[in-house]
């Protein structure tokens, strides 16, 4: 092996320096490992060294001097441009001949560095509120161009995986609720809903097996209901008005939305983050995702819940099922803090208190309406019995 | 005046402690070769850094991280690397690093412009056929591997010690293939092949390293690693296997699955807790066979002059994982930093030296190094593990 048969003349371990009072420097000439001793001296704005016999071994500027971060011997400076010289400050003593020397490189350094970064964050920022004013409109822009067709593709796609995390399953297979009569009987009410609505979109809302209580709209019309919900519901006005909130997510493309913006946030904070911002780091970028996005989904349910209202008005159907609702669902949260009240129902979305406050609000403002029973007895009477 | 060649200023250890090390017994991963320099080793590395500084450092960088969106993190790396590198004291002098935030953002956006093109043809073979995906997740392999080499070269070019850089010789696509190579010989004998594919990639990597002009050798063999890394790999797989069979995780999962409640929910956490805590005990044994690793890599490690070796022990490397771990999850993360350190200290503590180096004839290389910085891991949120 080659590596071996290099020059092999020193066989003793190192043995303290005899150089004397020089030992505090050592410089390299960048040619080869060698250290050679030297004694600098700073004259005007020059940095001197010479061997401890007086001899000439280089001179720097002190301006092409760059200073490690930390000045605690050893320590080495270096001078740009690079050709490897280098001069290593070995111990205390040392660094207090050359320190006040290096102040004033330093300070000039620091205050150089400080104007770049100042410069630098300034324009950082401004490209960040001009991004963060127009990052709503670039996504609506993209998701304009998804054709419904996809955009339907898609949600039967979304609600299919959604429906395997919630449902009981028989041979690994997800329980439909099937009951043709109640599937006959929710379709009636589905159908009275949509034909109120001026949207491109055909509703299909299906009803799946599992004690989790949720309701789901995919992009493009496909709206799941867990039998769980179903229970909790005490009428068929309660029923009628979440899922008339589903299907304002739909029609005002809330999901699709929704998923353009994570995917160019997480795209983005690739992007900028990298790695290595270590456990903080990683924490505080998920933490701020997490915010963000549940912001946004704050904006979609207030917007939903709008929109089921005046659907309901639309309609004819009592809006005040859906404060009802949600006036449930906030006793159960109250008494029962379980994980799932908030995966289920809660998470992402605005207090419960506060929706309600709000449509009470626009109920006393454009007058909610009592309407007539959105569904027969029998009808309900079948919806609520569609699991079996 | 000239110092002389051994005219190092040797910071590191004491005497009596050196004294106190040469009672152990000799190292059994090493073959011979210690002979033919004086037996008496010296601590190699003195390493300085305090967890408290780097704690500065990194808050420091945390916080102008965020208010850069993100983009003062390529600077935070290098701060972060010139702290570890200059507090590196080898022989009496620090190492230096001299890459810049600049190679790495040239060296970030260009593999970020592969991996468009990587996701382009992924999205493509997906929409083709779902199953395909798994074809593209293997090609992250291969460029993983050719990324690996690239990095240490980059980061060996951007090291100096005494003014005089390190280096990596040979192809990264050569790399690529030899280990592409072993990662299939070790598919297929399950394991088995592990520590000769260590070998063959050791020499491979440490035989194309370079100081200055002089070369780096790798001259250690398969057989003192067998049978340690054999009883780490039986305690892993029969402590992981009886976890998995003793906490019914798979028959608690498939009740979850079919009925997802919250008591089915949690009877599967809880499952799978046991089932981590069984492979966390087998891991232990995986201790014993990683400080045999590192001795054995470490005096097989051949550079002219001189003789390395470690006194690394597994239970220092069970303690400093252990204590590390809690040190992490007491302080919700924030005592990172002094993890770091507490690791450093312990790695390159444990290295000793025998001989000396011929510093006049130690020039620096005639070699090329890379105009641009390790975009790879910086864009897969890992860094460099070879």
């Amino acid at each position: 092996m080659t590596v071996f048969n290099t020059i092999h003349d020193q066989t003793m371990p190192a043995a303290p320096s005899s150089a004397g009072e020089s030992a505090g420097f050592r410089y390299y000439d960048g040619n080869s490992a060698q250290p050679h001793a030297v004694v600098p001296q700073v004259v005007g704005t020059h940095l001197r060294l010479a061997s401890p016999s007086g001899d000439h071994v280089t001179v720097w500027t002190l301006e092409s001097i760059r200073l490690p971060d930390s000045l605690r011997p050893p320590y080495t400076l270096t001078r740009r441009p690079d050709f490897g010289e280098r001069l290593t400050v070995v111990d205390e003593a040392a660094h207090a001949l050359l320190a006040p020397h290096l102040k004033a490189v330093r300070t000039r350094a620091r205050r150089s560095s400080f104007r770049k970064w100042a410069w630098a964050s300034a324009a950082v920022w401004l490209l960040g509120f001009l991004f963060w004013l127009a990052f709503p409109s670039l996504i609506d822009g993209a998701v304009a161009f998804v054709p419904l067709k996809t955009e339907r593709r898609l949600g039967e796609d979304v609600r299919d995986k959604v429906s395997v995390l919630m449902a009981k399953k028989k041979d690994g297979d997800v329980i439909w609720c099937r009951n043709a009569q109640g599937v006959a009987a929710l379709d009636r009410l589905v159908d009275r809903l949509a034909a109120a609505e001026d949207s491109p979109y055909t509703f299909s809302v299906k009803v799946v097996d599992s004690r989790i209580m949720n309701a789901f709209a995919a992009p493009g019309g496909a709206i799941l209901v867990t039998s769980a919900l179903l229970e909790k519901a005490q009428s068929e006005e309660e029923l009628a008005g979440v899922l008339a909130h589903e299907m304002g997510h739909v029609v005002e493309r809330h999901g699709l939305r929704s998923m353009a913006g994570v995917y160019s946030l997480q795209m983005l904070g690739t992007v900028l983050f990298g790695s290595d911002g270590g456990f903080m780091g990683d924490a505080t970028r998920g933490l701020a995702m997490q915010m963000t996005s549940s912001s946004w989904n704050r904006d979609y349910e207030r917007a939903a819940d709008a929109h089921a209202f005046a659907l309901l008005r639309k309609v004819g159907i009592s809006t005040a099922g859906l404060v009802s609702f949600f006036q449930r669902l906030e006793q159960d949260a109250a008494g029962d803090r379980s994980v799932f009240a908030y995966l289920g129902m809660l998470s992402s979305h605005p207090d419960t208190g506060e929706r309600i406050s709000t449509l009470q609000t626009l109920a006393s403002e454009q007058g909610g309406i009592m309407g007539a029973a959105p569904l027969p007895q029998a009808d309900w009477d079948a919806v609520q019995n569609i699991c079996n | 005046m000239e110092l002389k060649d051994d005219d190092v200023l040797y910071s590191g250890g004491n005497a009596a402690e050196l004294d106190a090390l040469h009672m152990h017994p000799p190292i059994g991963e090493c073959d011979g070769d210690g002979d033919v320099y004086s037996g008496i080793y010296r601590q190699l590395v003195q390493f300085t850094g305090s967890g408290w500084e780097l704690f500065k450092i990194w808050i420091v960088n945390f916080l102008l991280t965020v208010i850069t969106f993100g983009i003062y993190h390529f600077w935070a790396k290098v701060k972060v690397r010139k702290y570890l590198w200059s507090h590196t004291v080898v022989e009496g002098e620090p190492l230096e690093y001299t890459g810049t935030a600049e190679e790495l953002v040239i060296g970030f956006l260009m593999v970020a412009g592969v991996l468009a093109v990587y996701g382009i043809a992924r999205f493509m073979l997906e929409r083709a056929h779902l199953g395909l995906s798994v074809v593209a997740e293997l090609a992250l392999l291969p460029l993983w591997l050719f990324a690996t080499y690239r990095t240490l070269r980059y980061r060996l070019t951007r090291t100096r010690w005494r003014g005089i850089r390190f280096n990596l010789s040979g192809s990264a696509w050569k790399y690529m293939f030899v280990a592409l190579g072993q990662s299939l010989l070790n598919m297929l004998t399950l394991m088995l092949w592990y520590p000769k594919s260590r070998v063959v990639l050791r020499k491979r990597v440490i035989g194309n390293m370079w100081y200055g002009n002089r070369q780096f050798g790798f001259t250690g063999t398969a057989r003192p690693l067998y049978a340690t890394y054999m009883v780490a790999l039986a305690g892993v797989v029969v402590l992981g296997a009886a976890g998995a069979i003793g906490s019914g995780v798979y028959k608690t999962f498939i009740e979850f699955m079919d009925n997802p409640t919250q008591a089915t929910s949690k009877a599967y956490l809880s499952a799978m807790l046991i089932c981590y805590g069984c492979l966390l005990l087998g891991g232990l044994f995986s201790y014993w066979y990683q400080a045999v690793l590192i001795r054995w890599e470490i005096c097989n490690t051949r550079f002219p002059g001189v003789q390395f070796r470690s006194r690394i022990t597994w239970g220092g490397l069970l303690w400093l994982h252990v204590s590390n771990l809690l040190l992490i999850l007491c302080t919700l993360g924030f005592a990172a930093p002094w993890a770091t350190i507490r690791s450093l200290r312990l790695y390159m503590h444990t290295v000793e030296v025998d001989g000396s180096l011929a510093y006049a004839h130690l020039e620096k290389d005639g070699q090329a190094a890379p105009k641009y910085g390790e975009g790879f891991f910086e864009t897969f949120d890992v860094d460099l593990a070879m």
